[in-house]
């Protein structure tokens, strides 16, 4: 008879085991163990059809003579009244299901399937709320069988005890789709090491030693997926050594290829990805928002959706939240569709032309405005999902206590919770309680960073959740249910503005879930403090203010600049930070380069006190202006500064004119290096033909090639963003920038005989008028 | 637009046409058919403009909202949702036109053989359709989408294929 053993610990790892059943490892709150423990996981999923192909499906299922249980259900299907009757087929293990699900799927393709492809780690966090990172009570045999295994943690708790993982980070010394790297970089515990790739058998036993003596819980690697790993598998194989790269001996790396689909008009690409057993593995440039919310956040991730880590790492908020709604359906015993196939209720064109559109918008007062406040509904979609009961299966139904849509003949179901507002509740609390403990939280306070990576990881989550209510994939999607949400939308802002026109505010801009209001008098936060109240009376939803702008600047569209653009704008807070959207410096496909010195010439309006000083600063802007021409004339700006990224949108042979990105992804094929559809390409533009070089060809370009004119035409165009709201004109812009033109005056002050022949004023200012409320200069 | 025949009696027709052909063929039928009674819309591509038919139905002077009342609309964003509705008769052997069939057909999540095997059901339920309701299936295929259009050809009873107008290279006027 076998002892046991009693301990606590973190849930690092799951995976399945054909023999065994799933494999847990966890780690002992010790610091020290690391457990491997095994336990047995019978595996259900359901099939319905007519009685005749579901009796055919039966005696099929007997004649295979596999170990599996079959009997006749009843379950509930999330858009019935009555629940289903449906094949129950129960395997001994998640392997077993996934294999006969495979099996059916071909052979059977007709049947509907229930609950047959859900990951492992959500199945069984469904049936134990034992969840990745979770604290844990586990009872185990000295073989390592689990007898008994409880949570002592809830994914919605903020403060748990940060989980002592042992950490090693691996990285090569350059980004190897540019050139071939010299060293790998190893960082674990306070040390450092670098070891030659070229040494190759002396790299393996190095990297082993280091493996065998720490046993790291997490692998943190730069270009692992599609680089490091495959590179040292490479050479394990060329040198016959072996890294325990997994724990699970046997199990070596778990490969997906890369891909691209198409989501919402646009191309994603998805790297391969290298997953470990028993180990994880997490590489930070196919890491989605590694960049926005770091390990913190990704931990969050998997606690909150119940995916693997590795996994949580490398999917997308998206599948996030899906992964979410399929936990609570599990748990509520709602079937989980393989496909969804709930279509849209025929509805006539007229109710498709009120029901068809996207969020509110309120065109911007174009100009410089100063003392506005931006008021911001609070996750505002997922908050109407929430408050308002919008669900796949609520909407379209009464009950005795319907609610009406505003603008669409659509009713809610109030008497049933729907899953997806039962799923975003406690993440929407939760989300909540992190904003209100970080707004009164001094920065260096521990918990503050966490804090944070934990709030924006929710708020990827939240901001998907309202797109998968109309997603093609998503299981629980209804596009009915989307366009209820956009319908609240619209009638929450409108009601907004009604109750800042009321109480005396002007509103300046709207744009879907936030409104830019404006008060005689008003500059303090206190000053909107009524607003916010009566917005919420008149609405039910929570806003806060985002902050009090000293001033603001609403951009016009560059051909006609008497044609407002929404949600392109600039503005300094009160507190000295800014707020841009929609400009150069956030563009993807925008330069260091030009990003930088959009961003300097912003730093330089914010010494000015107040709106109607702002023109003062025009000469040094001036002169900012030419000192990076001349810099950029004088070859003195490094080539990654001048670095231009864009996507590709297609395949190579499907382009009917190659775009600068595709020729740059060409000069790459010629060399061997193959780019899909979604992936970035890295290129510099350069004179002549073909008028790009790419950046991850071999050879650096000599810098005398770069289109220098090229490139002084981008800063013209970003500057231009910044000046035009001070009443700079275009032509004038370029004669500062490209005549050597000085400067002359504030926009205005010119006389009329001024003119190039006349000496222009140097660093002579004419007094300003005072500002109002708006920029007379406009 | 005139040479072909609006569906007023229970066939299976296709029409293949060049992109904006399409669009506007798509609107003058349906615009059309409302003149005289309802219509059954099921769009595949999430394109049907109601804006550009209201501009139709007001040329045509009919009461606009009577005639988008007579419209009826349900979209299909996967291949498997596009199945369901075509499954779906058509309520007291309406005209129906099908917008877009195949674009969720191009799925990269649903294997091709998976695809194949849905656009054969749909079509089968096209077929049971067309035989007490005129049925119009509205295309601009691409490309990589020709297995698919050889399978609606074989089930349609009529084609109509409309090619791109190529004009031939003009000698510049040396004046």
């Amino acid at each position: 008879m076998s002892s046991r053993n009693e301990f606590h610990g973190w849930l690092l790892d799951i995976y399945p085991d054909p023999a065994q059943g799933v494999i847990l490892w966890l780690l002992d709150e010790d610091g020290i163990r690391r457990h491997r423990l095994h336990q047995a996981f019978p595996t259900a999923f359901y099939v319905h059809s007519d009685n005749g192909s579901l009796r055919a499906l039966w005696r099929y299922l007997k004649s295979l003579s596999l170990p599996i249980q079959l009997s006749r259900v009843e379950q509930q299907d999330l858009f019935r009244e009555q629940p289903l009757p449906v094949l129950k087929v129960l395997t001994k293990t998640p392997s077993a299901q996934e294999q006969l699900f495979h099996h059916l799927k071909t052979s059977f393709p007709d049947l509907t399937y229930y609950n047959a492809d859900i990951p492992l780690a959500i199945r069984y966090a469904a049936q134990t709320h034992v969840f990745p990172l979770a604290r844990c009570w586990v009872l185990a045999t000295d073989e390592g069988e689990v007898e008994a295994l409880e949570t002592l943690d809830s994914p919605w708790m903020i403060d748990t005890p940060p989980v002592p993982l042992r950490v090693m980070v691996l990285a090569p010394d350059c980004n190897p789709d540019h050139r071939e790297p010299v060293e790998l970089k190893v960082h674990l515990e306070g040390k450092h090491y670098r070891f030659p790739f070229k040494e190759e058998r002396g790299l393996l036993i190095k990297l082993r030693a280091l493996l065998r003596r720490y046993d790291p819980d997490l692998l943190l690697t730069v270009w692992g997926d599609n680089w490091l790993i495959t590179k040292l598998h490479q050479l394990m194989e060329k040198h016959q050594i072996t890294l325990p790269l997994s724990r699970e001996q046997g199990r070596g790396v778990e490969r997906r290829e890369e891909r691209f689909y198409h989501s919402y008009g646009g191309v994603i690409y998805r790297g391969p990805q290298a997953r470990l057993f028993g180990r994880i593995h997490i590489s930070t440039e196919n890491t989605v928002m590694y960049h926005d919310y770091g390990l913190e956040g990704v931990f969050e991730m998997a606690r909150v959706t119940g995916l693997r880590i590795q996994t949580a790492a490398r999917v997308s908020p998206g599948t996030g939240i899906s992964s979410m709604q399929i936990l609570t359906a599990l748990r509520q015993g709602v079937l989980v569709p393989w496909h969804k196939q709930q279509v849209e209720r025929l509805k006539t064109a007229y109710s498709l032309l009120q029901a068809d559109r996207g969020g509110m918008v309120y065109q911007p007062t174009i100009g410089l405005h100063s003392q506005v406040a931006e008021i911001d509904f609070i996750s505002m979609y997922p908050s109407i999902m929430e408050h308002f009961n919008i669900s796949p299966e609520t909407v379209g139904k009464s009950g005795a206590n319907g609610t009406f849509v505003p603008e669409l003949e659509m009713t809610i179901d109030q008497d049933h919770r729907g899953l997806v507002p039962d799923t975003l509740q406690p993440l929407l609390e939760k989300r909540i309680k992190l904003k209100q403990a970080l707004a009164g939280m001094n920065p260096k306070d521990i918990r503050y960073l966490p804090y944070q990576a934990q709030s924006s990881a929710h708020k990827w989550l939240l901001v998907t959740c309202f797109g998968y209510l109309g997603y093609k994939n998503a299981r629980f999607g209804r596009i009915e249910a989307h366009e209820a949400v956009t319908a609240y939308g619209r009638e929450a802002l409108l009601r907004a503005k009604e109750a800042a026109e009321d109480l005396g505010y002007r509103v300046l801009h709207m744009y879907v879930d936030g409104l830019w209001v404006q008060k005689e008098g008003a500059s303090k936060v206190a000053d909107f403090q009524p607003l916010l109240e009566e917005i919420l009376n008149r609405t039910g939803l929570p806003t806060s203010l985002d902050g009090v702008y000293r001033w603001i600047a609403f951009l016009s569209s560059r051909p006609d600049p008497r044609v407002p653009v929404a949600n392109r704008y600039f503005g300094l807070f009160q507190n000295g930070t800014w707020k841009v959207r929609g400009i150069e410096m956030r563009r993807d496909d925008t330069s260091r380069w030009v990003k930088n010195i959009q961003l300097e010439m912003l730093n330089l309006l914010a010494n000015a006190p107040d709106a109607g000083k702002l023109v003062e600063q025009l000469p040094r802007i001036h002169s900012l202006l030419q000192t990076r021409l001349a810099a950029l004339r004088e070859q003195k700006v490094s080539l990654e500064e001048l670095l231009i990224s864009q996507k590709l949108s297609r395949t190579l042979g499907e382009y009917k004119v190659l775009s600068s990105a595709a020729r740059a992804a060409a000069q790459l094929e010629e060399i061997g290096k193959h780019l899909i559809p979604g992936q970035r390409v890295l290129f510099l533009y350069t004179r002549g033909k073909p008028g790009v070089y790419a950046w991850d060809l071999p050879e650096r370009p000599d810098p005398g090639v770069i289109d220098t004119d090229r490139y002084a035409e981008l800063l013209c165009r970003a500057a231009f963003t910044i000046l035009q709201p001070l009443g700079i004109e275009e032509q004038t812009l370029r004669w500062w920038m490209f005549t050597n033109a000085g400067y002359g005056a504030p926009p205005g002050f010119l006389p009329d005989s001024c003119s190039q022949e006349i000496p222009l004023l140097g660093d002579f200012f004419l007094p300003t008028p005072p500002l109002g409320l708006s920029n007379p200069l406009i | 637009m005139e040479l072909i025949t609006i569906p007023h009696s229970p066939t299976l027709q296709l029409l293949v046409a060049p992109s904006s052909f399409q669009r506007k063929a798509a609107i003058t039928f349906i615009a059309e058919l409302a003149q005289t009674g309802p219509v059954r819309v099921l769009d595949g591509g999430n394109r049907f403009d109601v804006l550009s038919l209201n501009r139709e139905l007001r040329r045509k002077d009919l009461l606009l909202y009577t005639a988008l009342e007579r419209i009826q609309v349900a979209r299909a964003f996967t291949c498997y949702q596009m199945t369901t509705l075509l499954e779906q008769p058509a309520p007291g052997g309406i005209p129906t036109l099908v917008l877009n069939l195949l674009t969720t057909f191009q799925d990269e999540n649903t294997s091709l053989p998976e695809r194949l095997r849905l656009l054969e059901t749909s079509l089968y339920h096209l077929q049971k359709t067309a035989r007490h309701s005129p049925v119009l299936l509205i295309l601009h295929p691409q490309p990589t989408e020709e297995p698919f259009l050889a399978l609606i050809r074989e089930t349609a009873d009529r084609v109509w294929v409309f090619e791109q107008l190529h004009h031939p290279p003009v000698q510049l006027s040396l004046l």
